[in-house]
C-alpha cells in the first residue's frame, strides 16, 4: 500500500464529518493507505481573505513546514478551502523571498524553516489520476450529478484545478453529470455570517438550477458550500462530496453519508423526511 | 570569567525603580527582598497555582516576556512588574444549564473569539507549564474536547498565554471551560459515587457527622490514629 499524507481541516472534523469518512474509504479502495497528518493546525481559511498578508500565511505555512517535517513531499487535502489557502501558501513560500524570511521567525518552535518543497494537491487531482490508472470499470447508473466545484477550486490561474475535473470524475465511475447555468456561481459564501439573505438568494439560485437541469444531487467538497446549500437554503437537494459521489460510484459502503447536513437516508440518496 | 560572574547581585527594575538584589533569587524574592509586601499576585510559591504572573523586559531586547515570579530567577537589567491577576474575560455559565453538552460547540458559543487563532504559537511559547496552548486552541476548531481536556490537563491559569495572543483568545479560560463540560458531560458516571451520593442524601451518615461535632478535639485524634484501614 503506498502511503500519503493529507490534511483533512476543520471542516471535515466537525459538520461535515462523512465527507473525511467517504475520502478515506475511497482511498483506501484505491491501495493508499492515507495518514492524517500530525499535529495539524487551522489552514488559514478563515483570514487569507484579508489585507494583511503575512500574518495570515503563518498557520498555512506552519502547517506546510510540519508536514515536510513529518517527511510529505506531498500533502492532499480534500477540503477546497484548505486546499485554496495551503496551495497559495505554498507558491508563497516558493518566490515571496523577503515576507519568507519574517514568517519563518515565527517559526522558531518547529523543525526547520520552510522555502517550499511539499507539493499541495487537491483529492480532486488524486482521485482522477488513481481512475485513470485503475482497470476496474464502473456500471452506468441512473443517478445524475450537478457539479459545484465552488470558488476557491476555480481561481486564481495557478491554483484552481481543472475546470471539469468533478464532471470528469463523476463520469468515469458511471454517473450522469447535468450542465446548469449557476455551476460556477457563488453559494453566498461567508455572508452567511451577517447577510443570510443574500446565502438565501444565492443558495436558492444554484439549487434550483441544478434542480431544473434534472439533478438528483450536488456534488461538492467545500464544507461552507454544503452548509449555505443544506442548512440557508429553503430549497432540498442531496448534497455530498467528491469522494462520496466516487465511494458511490465504485460500490463501496462506509462513506458516511448519513452525516451530511443535507438529510441524506442512505446511499439512494433519498432525503429524511 | 568576568568581572560580572563574580558579583553576588545583579542590578534590576522593579516597576521603574533601580535595585542591586542577590543574584540567582526568584523575581518573587526579588520583590521582598527590595522592601515590597506582595498582597495580591503572590500565591503558592510553589509554581502550581499561577497566581504569581509577572511581566518583564530584558535591556536591549526587544521582547516583552511573561512569567511566574515564584519560578523565574532574576536576571541582570530586568525590568518587571508584578500585575495582580491577569484581567481577561471569562464569561458566565451555569454547567448544570439546559444546552451544556459536551461538545466544542458550547465553548464557540461562550468564546466565539478561538476562531481567530492565527497559529501564530505565541501562547505556546510563553505557557511557563510547556503546554500545547496552540494545540488546544486548534482542537476547538477540530470539535475534539477530550483532546484539549488532556492537552491542557497541567494549565494552573496563569493567563499569561492570553497576555501574548494577538487573537484576544484567552486559551486558559477556554480550556477551562472545556475541561468542565468534558468532566460533566463526556466522562463516563461511576456508580460507587452515585451510590454514596444517595447514601449521603438519605442521611446514612447523618448520626456519625452528629457525634463527630460534639467530640473534644483530642477524641477525635485518637481516633483517627487508630483507625482501621482496609485495602
Amino acid at each position: 500500500m503506498e502511503e500519503i499524507l493529507y490534511f483533512p481541516g476543520c471542516g471535515l472534523k466537525s459538520g461535515s464529518e462523512g465527507f473525511e469518512t467517504a475520502f478515506l474509504t475511497v482511498m483506501n479502495h484505491f491501495g493508499f493507505e492515507v495518514k492524517e497528518m500530525e499535529n495539524w493546525v487551522c489552514c488559514g481559511a478563515e483570514y487569507s481573505l484579508s489585507k494583511d498578508d503575512l500574518i495570515n500565511k503563518v498557520a498555512p505555512i506552519r502547517d506546510l513546514l510540519r508536514a515536510k517535517a513529518q517527511g510529505a513531499e506531498k500533502l492532499v487535502a480534500p477540503c477546497s478551502m484548505c486546499y485554496a489557502t495551503l496551495k497559495r501558501a505554498e507558491k508563497y513560500a516558493r518566490t515571496q523571498k523577503e515576507d519568507m524570511e519574517k514568517i519563518n521567525n515565527f517559526m522558531t518552535e518547529e523543525e526547520g524553516e520552510y522555502w517550499g518543497g511539499v507539493e499541495v494537491i487537491h483529492s480532486s487531482e488524486l482521485l482522477l489520476d488513481l481512475l485513470k490508472e485503475t482497470d476496474e470499470e464502473f456500471t452506468k447508473k441512473d443517478l445524475k450529478m450537478a457539479s459545484y466545484p465552488g470558488c476557491t477550486l476555480l481561481r486564481p490561474e495557478g491554483i484552481a484545478v481543472p475546470e471539469n475535473i468533478f464532471d470528469e470524475i463523476l463520469e468515469i465511475v458511471g454517473f450522469n453529470t447535468v450542465k446548469y447555468s449557476e455551476k460556477e456561481k457563488c453559494c453566498g459564501a461567508f455572508l452567511t455570517l451577517f447577510r443570510k439573505d443574500i446565502t438565501k438568494i444565492r443558495s436558492n439560485a444554484v439549487i434550483s438550477s441544478a434542480l431544473e437541469a434534472g439533478a438528483d444531487a450536488i456534488v461538492l467538497t467545500c464544507p461552507l458550500c454544503e452548509y449555505n446549500l443544506a442548512e440557508i437554503s429553503d430549497l432540498e437537494i442531496p448534497i455530498i462530496s467528491l469522494s462520496q459521489a466516487v465511494g458511490l460510484g465504485i460500490g463501496e459502503e462506509n462513506l458516511g453519508l448519513e452525516k451530511n447536513r443535507s438529510g441524506i437516508k442512505d446511499k439512494s440518496l433519498k432525503i429524511k423526511r | 570569567m568576568t568581572m560580572d560572574d563574580n558579583k553576588e547581585t545583579v542590578q534590576i527594575h522593579i516597576m521603574g525603580r533601580p535595585y542591586e538584589v542577590t543574584k540567582g533569587i526568584t523575581i518573587q524574592s526579588a520583590f521582598e527582598e527590595a522592601g515590597y509586601l506582595l498582597i495580591r499576585g503572590s500565591g503558592c510559591r510553589g509554581g502550581f497555582c499561577g497566581g504569581c504572573t509577572t511581566v518583564y523586559r530584558k535591556e536591549g531586547d526587544y521582547k516583552l516576556y511573561a512569567d511566574l515570579a515564584c519560578q523565574k530567577t532574576v536576571e541582570e537589567g530586568m525590568h518587571f512588574t508584578q500585575i495582580p491577576y491577569t484581567p481577561s474575560p471569562r464569561t458566565n455559565y451555569n454547567l448544570m444549564d439546559d444546552g451544556m453538552e459536551a461538545s466544542t460547540e458550547v465553548v464557540i458559543e461562550h468564546y466565539p473569539e478561538v476562531m481567530r487563532c492565527i497559529s501564530c504559537n505565541r501562547c505556546t511559547n510563553a505557557c511557563p507549564q510547556d503546554l500545547d496552548v496552540m494545540g488546544f486552541i486548534n482542537d476547538v476548531h477540530k470539535g475534539d474536547l477530550k483532546e484539549i481536556t488532556e492537552k491542557s490537563f497541567d494549565c494552573i491559569q496563569c493567563g499569561i498565554c492570553a497576555l501574548r495572543c494577538p487573537a484576544e483568545i484567552s486559551p486558559y479560560h477556554v480550556a477551562q471551560l472545556a475541561r468542565r463540560l468534558q468532566g460533566k458531560y463526556g466522562e463516563p458516571t461511576d456508580e460507587f459515587m452515585q451510590e454514596r451520593i444517595q447514601e449521603i442524601k438519605e442521611g446514612k451518615f447523618d448520626g456519625g457527622l452528629k457525634e463527630l461535632k460534639q467530640m473534644p478535639k483530642r477524641k477525635i485524634e485518637k481516633r483517627y490514629e487508630s483507625r482501621e484501614i482496609k485495602l
